[in-house]
């Protein structure tokens, strides 16, 4: 029984003390950076994996915010005849479908993300909150397909591209961080409420509503204009066709509301989730 | 890098879980709907109940004050029944789960193999697999690429590595998530049985994986019900009852000591029959020979006499029961065939001792020929408690080439039971060895119990007061031929 014990060549790794934990604290950054090959492997999975079994694969990035513009089109511009601030419809519908997309997807997938992942949590550790962090990022790279086609299409239609067209880089941060606030919100409720499940769809159908994707939001008046800053995806549809198409919806007091309350999203988000993320092995 | 003596230090480990009460289980449709209707109302209502803080309504503490060292280069045994705590306190140390007391300090990776597929993505191939346990597991791409081979290598499975997890055989799974878990060599391997479950010669190269892991001076740890693995592999133990340490010890002091304690009645009452069975068999040979030896004497006297033989002491087999698991190991009779394990598993090889009745299950047995005999593998399904023999089907039924002399090895044979098959009831697997009415070589009664249950199916709900009679379960169409058709 008692082999010869030969000492390992090299061991690695320092020590790991597991203990109740008490209070309300923030993941720590520093172990979050040590795991960043996993987040890396986790969005590599997640875009390996939805696309397997499809015809069109990876182009299902582009093509579902192309047929909701198709859609938009029909409905609100052809039979509504909503307003477009004197530009075609469909690249105005564009720029705000694609952070649009981005947004509602990362928020979507993030916010089932950890009951969907039962089966790495259960059984092996690393820190949780790369799990609805690793969503927003899949989606971030399904919008940088999008944003291809939506600088083609800016090309089609005459708009050439500023140098404030860079901006896009700060709102597609917004949209990216708001998605991750209320993707940690609600992964972590999840969890323990499995209504979040059935109310995430209906969740994200209001919000594409009340977010100006198929209309202006010149149509509000003050104080409502700077108080709808609070959906933080007014700021980020009315920056990127700021941005890019060069209209004059930029407007400061907006976009200073809905970057704090994205902030507080995202910093109430990763306390509620801290708080509640030793109970993922035992509830998922 | 200082390497530390201990490498796994748990001081008053505890862990409380809360348990829910337990909700009737539904008699008819009507209640069914009733009750999905009435949930939500009940869920807010025990939410409400479970958030006021006198109710402690049902605490379960699956860990106790658990306290314990690890050297390094140490392989450590945890063993206990089922529910004792086992498991919960394999996922602390690997930092799943955390105490509610106490703590754990380990040094080093971890590399954990808890369950059977564990952290596989369904949708990925066995490549894309390896990269995504490895990387779970901390180890980097560079360093995956290096062991690809040797973890491909190890899990035999080369022509499969492009094919998507989902279509792999719960067999094909337990080697590549074993080969994965123990290429990458952690500092602490922490071994849960999974690979009990896989075939006996891949079990074979696992024991064998983890006695190399072992020499060359990793730390593992051990969760078996098999006291054959665990008295191979480990050094020392720690025995958990209800989540509280019973005993913490070497191998030698523990294992017997456990072995007479737990696995208790039947076992001693199973060795006691086979020694009783054995000294029988012995006097009826000894007069034989006694007979024989007075014919030869009187025939020639100058033969001088054997010398009387010295048999030495056999060894007591060791019997694991469990869920759905019945295991004979240290067990040499005086038969040319003899029995060493059964399993009762569903499709996706788990093992089960409830089975629904709209569920196939599988019989896999295994068995020894030391010398080449005639003999099939019979399985006997009886009614418990009647013991009414319900069906015996034999290896050779389907084989009739294993009818003639077989060679000695080691076989394993499967069966499927369809769905519909028996009637919701107790049943007990019987399995003999040998030719019917002829001999038999090696016979063990009632090595796994198990239960079919119809509680999910249609046949329910006209029989909800009670089972329904008989042990045959299938379903057969009616033809009607009213008066008055419907």
């Amino acid at each position: 029984m008692a082999a010869t014990k030969k000492k390992p060549e090299s061991i690695n790794g320092p020590y790991v003390i597991n203990k109740p934990r008490e209070g309300w604290t923030l993941p720590d950054i520093h172990e979050v950076w040590q795991f960043r090959y996993m987040l890396a492997q986790l969005v590599d999975v997640e875009l390996r994996a939805r696309y397997k079994q499809t015809i069109m694969g990876v182009l299902w990035a582009v093509l579902s915010p192309m047929i909701m513009m198709v859609v938009f089109t029909i409905v609100f511009s052809r039979l509504a005849n909503v307003p477009s601030y004197d530009i075609p419809y469909p690249i105005f519908a564009f720029a705000g479908l694609v952070p649009w997309t981005l947004f509602s997807k990362g928020l979507a997938a993030s916010a089932t993300s950890i009951v969907a992942s039962a089966a790495i949590i259960g059984k092996v550790y690393f820190p949780r909150v790369l799990v609805p962090l690793s969503k927003v990022f899949t989606g971030f790279i399904d919008f940088l397909l999008a944003l291809v086609v939506l600088f083609v299409m800016m090309l089609i239609y005459g708009f050439l591209p500023e140098l404030r067209g860079l901006s896009v880089i700060f709102f597609a941060l917004l949209a990216m961080l708001a998605a991750f606030g209320v993707g940690l919100w609600l992964s972590a409720l999840h969890v323990r409420f499995r209504d979040i499940g059935h109310l995430v769809p209906f969740m994200v159908q209001a919000l594409l509503y009340l977010s100006p994707v198929a209309y202006p939001s010149n149509l509000l008046t003050e104080p409502w204009r700077t108080l709808s800053g609070i959906n933080p995806m007014v700021t980020v549809c009315d920056g990127f066709r700021w941005a890019l198409l060069g209209l004059d919806t930029f407007h400061a007091p907006t976009v200073l509301v809905s970057t704090v309350v994205t902030l507080l999203l995202v910093i109430s988000g990763l306390y509620v989730f801290q708080r509640l993320e030793d109970s993922f092995p035992d509830l998922v | 890098m200082t390497k530390p003596e201990y490498v796994i230090e748990a001081h008053n480990l505890s862990k409380k879980y809360h348990i829910g009460a337990t909700r009737e289980t539904h008699q008819s449709l009507q209640q069914v709907m009733l009750n999905s209707m009435l949930m939500p109302v009940r869920r807010v209502a025990s939410m409400r109940r479970s958030s006021l803080p006198t109710d402690a309504d049902r605490e379960l503490w699956a860990l106790k004050d658990v306290s314990f060292n690890v050297k390094r280069g140490e392989t450590f045994g945890l063993i206990g029944v089922n529910g004792s705590g086992k498991s919960t306190l394999l996922k602390i140390i690997a930092n799943i789960v955390r105490p509610t007391e106490g703590y754990v300090q380990t040094w080093g990776r971890i590399g954990s193999l808890l369950e059977v597929g564990a952290g596989f993505h369904q949708e990925l191939n066995g490549r894309e697999n390896v990269y995504l346990k490895g990387t779970v597991h901390g180890m980097s791409r560079q360093e995956i690429d290096e062991k690809y081979e040797s973890i491909v290598d190890f899990a035999e499975i080369h022509e499969f590595m492009e094919t998507p997890i989902k279509r792999y055989s719960s067999g094909m799974r337990i080697r590549l998530g074993f080969a994965v878990a123990a290429m990458m060599r952690p500092d602490i391997f922490l071994v849960d049985e999974a690979f009990a479950v896989g075939d006996m010669a891949f079990r074979e190269k696992c024991m064998q994986e983890i006695e190399k892991i072992r020499s060359e001076g990793h730390t593992v740890l051990v969760v078996s019900h098999s006291m054959g693995h665990i008295i191979r592999l480990c050094e020392r133990l720690i025995w958990l009852e209800k989540g509280r340490t019973v005993a913490i010890g070497g191998v030698e002091e523990l294992a017997n000591e456990y072995l007479d304690k737990t696995v208790g009645r039947q076992e001693k009452a199973l060795r006691e029959k086979r020694a009783a069975e054995r000294e029988k068999a012995a006097a009826e040979t000894e007069a034989k020979r006694r007979a024989e030896e007075a014919k030869k004497s009187a025939e020639a006297e100058a033969t001088q006499p054997a010398e009387p033989e010295s048999e030495p002491e056999p060894e007591q087999p060791i019997i694991t029961q469990q869920k759905g698991f019945f295991q004979i190991e240290r067990y040499n009779p005086d038969k040319p065939m003899k029995l060493h394990s059964v399993r009762l598993m569903n499709n996706d090889g788990d093992l089960i001792d409830k089975i629904d009745i709209a569920q196939p299950f599988r019989i896999q047995v295994e068995y020894e020929i030391m010398q080449a005999a005639v003999g099939h593998l019979i399985v006997f399904i009886n009614q418990y408690p009647s013991k009414m023999r319900v069906l015996a089907i034999g290896d050779t039924d389907t084989a009739p080439q294993r009818r003639a002399e077989r060679k000695p090895g080691r076989y394993c044979a499967e069966l499927e039971i369809p769905a519909w098959t028996l009637n919701a009831g107790a049943y007990t697997l019987m399995v003999t060895l040998g030719v019917p009415y002829v001999g038999v070589h090696d016979r063990h009664d009632d090595v796994i119990e198990f239960e079919i249950d119809d509680e999910n199916s249609s046949r329910r709900e006209w029989y909800s007061k009670g089972p329904r009679p008989g042990v045959i379960g299938i379903d057969l169409p009616w033809t009607y031929h009213d008066a008055e058709p419907v």
